[in-house]
């Protein structure tokens, strides 16, 4: 199972809350350092930019080896340098658990680097003996990266492996209902097979022995509660049906067209009733997410106002709707509250200053340029782009 | 976090009776809180309303309902100040706390409407003549003088970029990255100069204690600003030494700093800016891919030793 000490997994959890409630001022200074004394692991887990820091770095070590590895294999066949991928790859794993064990590295960003690398070499080794062959399948190429990537969740929980692996399954089922021909009922296949696994991840998370495993778990629901949105969504089903069944098919030319208009605008609805009803913030936030991306589709296909009536009137209506909600749960009602009663760790404060200058600051008309008369048209130069 | 983890916290005397109460209530969600939900909403609903109400006003210049659009905003302004000032606490020049997140974002979108205004007079009645940087330079001045009144962040940041638009130039370092390629060598300088300027400028206001807070908000953008710029002008200018130089200089400065303040952000994009400016000349100068690639180990490899073998005073840090 997971490569960590799951008990200094636990304590490090416990210690990284208490900084929470420290710096949300619901425990004191000495509260904090007597829990960080008391539940101390020897873990190194450094900063989160430390972190980054040694993954860049660790990262450009290993490209380094790589590249000289593939100078000196240049002249080889494919075979040969697929086979040196998968070797080295699994040689850096176990390098990785014999590190990891003697340093008690966790979350370091060294060793997510090295875990990356490996699978890449690994995954990239077979995949290249693969298409070295004359075998030719869409299923293949997902199922191929399957055990490396359960086996890279299953020992380090990592996320981003866990994320990967949701898309190989995912994938291999589209590709299979697609060889299958199943047209009508494909959309509704991915949407349960969705709902399933969310259901399946969220009944997982109660266990004792999956605690180590709960951010990938989280991971799972994220992009199950998303690709089932995605599923159902008019835009993407009709897109996919152009691309998959019928490449000179109209939009609009699909079974049961109301069915997905219907479902584009009621399942975000649906997550943020369900978030709000079960206090479950994944799903609100996703319900907030795809609210967005189906008022984006909307606009796709009906053009009712011009774009920038429709921009101001949307975000005046959304700005008294949040307003009013904020000013509402100023003190506590029934549970809900616009308090921050919590805190991130990091500082939240200046990363949104930041946040707010360098993006909206782009909406600012630029004045540097005279405009033409009517048209609205912005001139200037330097401030034009986005963040 | 499981409460019966509080529980036991409570039971070895970590936390009291009240406090295990309290963080029950919130891990079993009886007491769940919305503020980022709605922050995001808040944010982008200024982003869309100021982005719209940007196009509208100059699409409708010449039609009767473009007064009744100014006069709308001049109402919505108004109102965004009356809020603000009538919500905010004195001045001081130490951090004052945010009466709350609703007055942050009312007092954000009333200046952002007040710049809108701003440029429309202008163009309209053209108050500036043709000293149309003016228009740009009003606004920004107001931004600092609001974020420091008001102690806001954001509209600092605000500011920030308006002078910077005033001068021609940006903060966005995507767009700095991508104008960088095709910038011509007075918009470079000056974008350096600016930067570093920005960073001065905090540095001393951060000495005689006014606003320390801003700080950090000051020095990310100036030095974003000034590392980039001296990149561009390492990679596109003659005299490649001499920004070579400034860069190592400005990185030393940075990571100078960075150890002192304990600013782990500093420490990174100083290390960072100055790792990339090295690399280029090094690799610029190496003609073997070989050799290349055995630079990059050895120099990724004497970083990641140095982490940790200092782990442990970085972690103290």
């Amino acid at each position: 199972m997971i490569l960590f000490n799951k008990k200094w997994i636990e304590n490090q959890s416990i210690v990284e809350e208490a900084k929470r409630w420290h710096i949300s001022e619901i425990i004191s200074k000495d509260q904090y350092e007597s829990i960080k004394t008391c539940y101390a692991t020897p873990f190194y887990t450094p900063t989160l930019l430390i972190r980054i820091l040694l993954f860049i770095f660790t990262y450009i070590t290993l490209s380094g080896v790589g590249g000289i590895l593939l100078i000196s294999l240049q002249n080889s066949g494919n075979s040969t340098l697929a086979s040196t991928g998968i070797i080295l790859g699994m040689l850096l794993l176990v390098l990785l658990e014999y590190i990891i064990t003697h340093r008690k590295l966790y979350k370091s960003g060294f060793e997510e680097a090295c875990l990356y690398m490996a699978l890449w070499g690994i995954i990239g080794g077979f995949l290249g003996l693969y298409f070295d062959t004359a075998v030719s399948s869409e299923i293949i190429p997902w199922m191929i990266p399957l055990p490396f990537l359960i086996w890279g969740v299953v020992r380090f929980a990592d996320p981003l492996t866990t994320a990967a692996t949701y898309v190989c399954f995912f994938a291999i089922l589209f590709f299979f209902l697609k060889q299958k021909e199943v047209t009508i009922p494909l959309p509704f296949i991915l949407m349960t097979f969705s709902a399933l696994a969310y259901f399946g991840a969220h009944r997982l998370k109660r266990y004792e022995c999956a605690k180590p495993y709960r951010g990938c778990l989280s991971i799972i629901e994220a992009l199950d509660l998303f690709t089932f949105y995605a599923a159902s969504n008019y835009f993407v089903v009709s897109k996919t049906n152009i691309l998959l069944i019928d490449f000179f098919a109209q939009e609009g030319n699909i079974f049961w067209v109301w069915l997905f208009y219907v479902l584009t605008f009621l399942i975000p609805l649906t997550y943020i009733i369900l978030g709000l009803i079960r206090r479950d913030s994944l799903l609100l936030r996703m319900g907030l997410f795809t609210s967005a991306l189906s008022a984006l589709t909307f606009r796709y296909y009906f053009h009712l106002l011009p774009p920038e009536v429709i921009l101001t009137l949307s975000g005046a209506f959304l700005f008294v709707i949040a307003a009013c909600i904020t000013r509402l749960l100023n003190v506590e009602r029934k549970g809900f509250t616009s308090q921050n009663i919590l805190r991130e760790k990091s500082k939240g404060a200046n990363v949104e200053g930041w946040l707010i200058g360098s993006t909206l600051h782009t909406t600012l008309p630029n004045q540097a340029k005279p405009f033409e008369s009517g048209g609205g048209k912005f001139g200037g130069g330097g401030t034009g782009g986005n963040w | 976090m499981d409460t019966r983890t509080l529980q036991t916290l409570q039971s070895q005397g970590l936390l009291d009776e009240k406090q295990q109460e309290f963080l029950t209530r919130v891990y079993d969600k009886s007491l769940f809180s919305l503020f980022y939900e709605l922050k995001t909403l808040l944010y982008f609903s200024i982003l869309l309303f100021t982005t719209g109400i940007g196009i509208w006003v100059y699409k409708n210049i010449d039609t009767i309902g473009h007064q009744a659009i100014i006069t709308a905003l001049s109402i919505v302004m108004g109102s965004c100040f009356w809020y603000a000032t009538k919500h905010k606490s004195p001045y001081s020049p130490l951090e004052v706390k945010s009466p709350g997140m609703l007055y942050e974002y009312i007092l954000l979108l009333g200046s952002l409407v007040f710049a809108t205004l701003v440029g429309y007079v202008q163009y309209q009645y053209g108050i500036f003549g043709s000293r149309w940087e003016l228009s740009t330079l009003i606004p920004a001045i107001v931004f600092l003088f609001i974020a420091y009144s008001y102690d806001h962040r954001g509209i600092l940041a605000l500011g920030i970029a308006g002078l910077a638009s005033t001068l021609g130039l940006t903060i966005s370092p995507i767009q700095m990255v991508r104008e960088g390629f095709f910038s011509a060598k007075p918009l470079i300088l000056s974008q350096l100069i600016f930067g570093v300027s920005i960073c001065a400028i905090s540095l001393f206001l951060d000495y005689k204690n006014i606003k320390k807070h801003f700080t950090f908000t000051l020095l990310n953008l100036g030095s974003q600003i000034a590392f980039i710029s001296c990149l561009f002008a390492l990679f596109q200018l003659d005299q490649e030494a001499v920004y070579f130089l400034l860069l190592m200089i400005l990185s030393t400065i940075g990571i100078t700093y960075a150890l002192k303040r304990k600013s782990f952000l500093f420490l990174l994009n100083s290390s960072l800016y100055g790792y990339i400016g090295l690399s280029y000349l090094v690799i610029k100068n190496m003609k073997d891919p070989y050799s290349i690639f055995c630079y990059l180990i050895v120099s990724g490899g004497v970083i990641i030793t140095f982490v940790f073998k200092y782990k442990k005073a970085l972690a103290h840090s």
